[in-house]
């Protein structure tokens, strides 16, 4: 599964091996929970953002290599992180942090960070995208609180296991 | 358990924190380890500077210790060329200086002598004397300051003159040196820094190069507008207005108020004139060529990057007002990165 960060700062390449430029931001839509494609900032002064949509990307590792380049629709994740969720109490949950999302770019989930301390305490709260309905200025999280998910601070000081 | 391991998490960190503190004590108290540091950093700057180009050199095909050469060779050429070009003129322009120096203090002892009531005023001439003697010692301490920095220049000379060499091995080898360096840290830590040391690299080397860029540019433009309305000393003008240009928000009004200021009262020139060209020069530079070459990835909030120029001033001078927008970046790109890897 992936993060924002896994993408951001990506350099994309064509099948010329020419690099464009790195990616700036995604493109989301919600109705279908999936990322729809990315704006790539060009490498060289003075050329307009360009933007490649999911299907052509062809591979994906610590670069991106895209078939051509090509209009693609969505809300910039950037306008989403930073946005309050609420209940249905409008008890603010927290605010949006990250989205977790698959190989094939379907999103999972949101990651909702509700404090400093409260995460290191708590956790960052793990909200399913299929329980969020978006809004103008927030989020709302209309499941049911039966199940929480939390995503725990981990030891990044320990070594790796064998 | 998970008491025992968050006690071991402390005393890992404690003992780092420790070797950190007695690393920086011994750098700080022992001068040549200090002038090593010193030079070390500076030629690492130079040569993440030169690095885009080097890349790009490669990308042609040309090979890497071929293409270190020719990039060092340049760097070298150009830095000599542009020392003998520039010195000579700032000397000549600043035996200029002297005599304007003369013309405002005769201007002000004219005004001195029209206020005859005022300047007999033995409160205002305490005043006068106590403004007098703080420009004095303002003069008196950058005077110093440059000694000082001269002296330091001329005492580690030799050390000074193997720095292409280091920039060369920086350019050529820096993958292998920062792999060797890495070694310090543990496997799982090793991987987290390398990944965050590759973010700083894609935001930090265009930020630099088109910094850099932007400054000549802004310092030939503003040459070119000044010599076109015949005002004295362009040369030096255009060189303080092309450096003020590092700092953010500040530096363009700054160094058009030096420029405006010099040039109205060594020139016979139109003071709007000089304002209105000087301000076109910076609007071309702030909305048509920097959003271009500097982009959105150093983006930051305009009140944090006040707030990290006043830090910056405060802590080191000068130099801090220069290096506070890089580090500000450093630092956020770090604490994106660990609270990414923490969760």
């Amino acid at each position: 599964m992936y993060r924002k960060k896994d993408f951001l700062l990506m350099e994309v390449m064509n099948l010329e091996g020419e690099i464009l430029g790195t990616i700036e931001n995604i493109l989301i839509n919600f109705g279908s929970s999936r990322i729809t494609g990315f704006l790539v900032e060009p490498s060289v002064p003075f050329r307009k953002e360009i933007c490649i949509s999911r299907e052509n990307i062809l591979y994906y590792n610590e670069k991106m290599i895209i078939n051509e380049i090509d209009k693609c629709e969505g809300v910039y994740i950037s306008d989403i992180i930073g946005r309050d969720i609420i209940n249905y109490n409008s008890d603010i949950l927290g605010i949006v942090d990250d989205i977790i999302f698959g190989n094939d770019f379907e999103i999972y989930a949101i990651l909702v960070n509700s404090g400093f301390l409260n995460n290191i305490m708590n956790g960052k709260r793990i909200i399913l995208i299929g329980n969020i309905i978006v809004g103008d200025k927030n989020l709302i999280h209309c499941g049911n609180n039966t199940v929480e998910m939390f995503k725990m601070p981990c030891n990044i000081l320990g070594s790796a296991r064998i | 358990m998970k008491k025992i391991k968050l006690k071991s998490t402390y005393i890992k960190l404690i003992i780092y924190s420790i070797i950190a503190l007695v690393v920086v004590i011994v750098i700080v108290k022992v001068p040549f380890l200090k002038a090593l540091l010193n030079l070390l950093f500076l030629c690492f700057i130079f040569s993440y500077m030169l690095k885009p180009i080097y890349i790009y050199i490669i990308h042609k095909g040309i090979n890497k210790r071929l293409s270190a050469m020719i990039i060092l060779s340049a760097f070298m050429f150009t830095f000599v060329l542009s020392i003998a070009m520039v010195v000579p003129k700032i000397v000549n322009e600043s035996y200029r200086f002297a005599e304007i120096i003369t013309y405002i203090q005769e201007y002000v002892e004219e005004i001195q002598g029209k206020t005859n009531s005022i300047s007999s005023n033995p409160n205002f001439k305490i005043f006068v004397d106590k403004v007098g003697g703080k420009f004095n010692n303002i003069a008196i301490e950058v005077l110093e300051k440059c000694l000082t920095v001269l002296q330091r220049l001329g005492e580690n000379v030799v050390l000074y003159l193997t720095a292409p060499m280091i920039m060369y091995y920086f350019l050529c080898e820096g993958d292998k040196i920062k792999n060797k360096l890495l070694i310090i840290f543990a496997g799982r830590q090793r991987k987290i820094i390398s990944h965050i040391l590759s973010d700083l690299d894609k935001v930090l080397s265009k930020y630099i190069l088109s910094q850099i860029v932007l400054c000549i540019l802004v310092g030939i433009l503003t040459y070119v507008s000044l010599k076109l309305l015949n005002v004295e000393f362009a040369f030096i003008l255009s060189v303080v207005n092309g450096v003020l240009n590092i700092i953010p928000y500040f530096g363009a009004p700054i160094g058009i108020i030096i420029t405006f200021l010099v040039s109205i009262i060594s020139s016979d020139v139109n003071w709007v004139v000089v304002i209105v060209s000087l301000i076109i020069v910076q609007n071309i530079e702030s909305n048509l060529i920097s959003p271009f070459l500097i982009g959105k990835s150093v983006h930051m909030h305009p009140l944090l990057v006040m707030l990290l120029l006043i830090i910056g001033e405060e802590l080191i001078g000068v130099i801090g007002i220069i290096i506070a927008i890089p580090i500000g970046v450093i630092l956020k790109m770090i604490y994106d990165d660990i609270n990414y890897y923490l969760y």
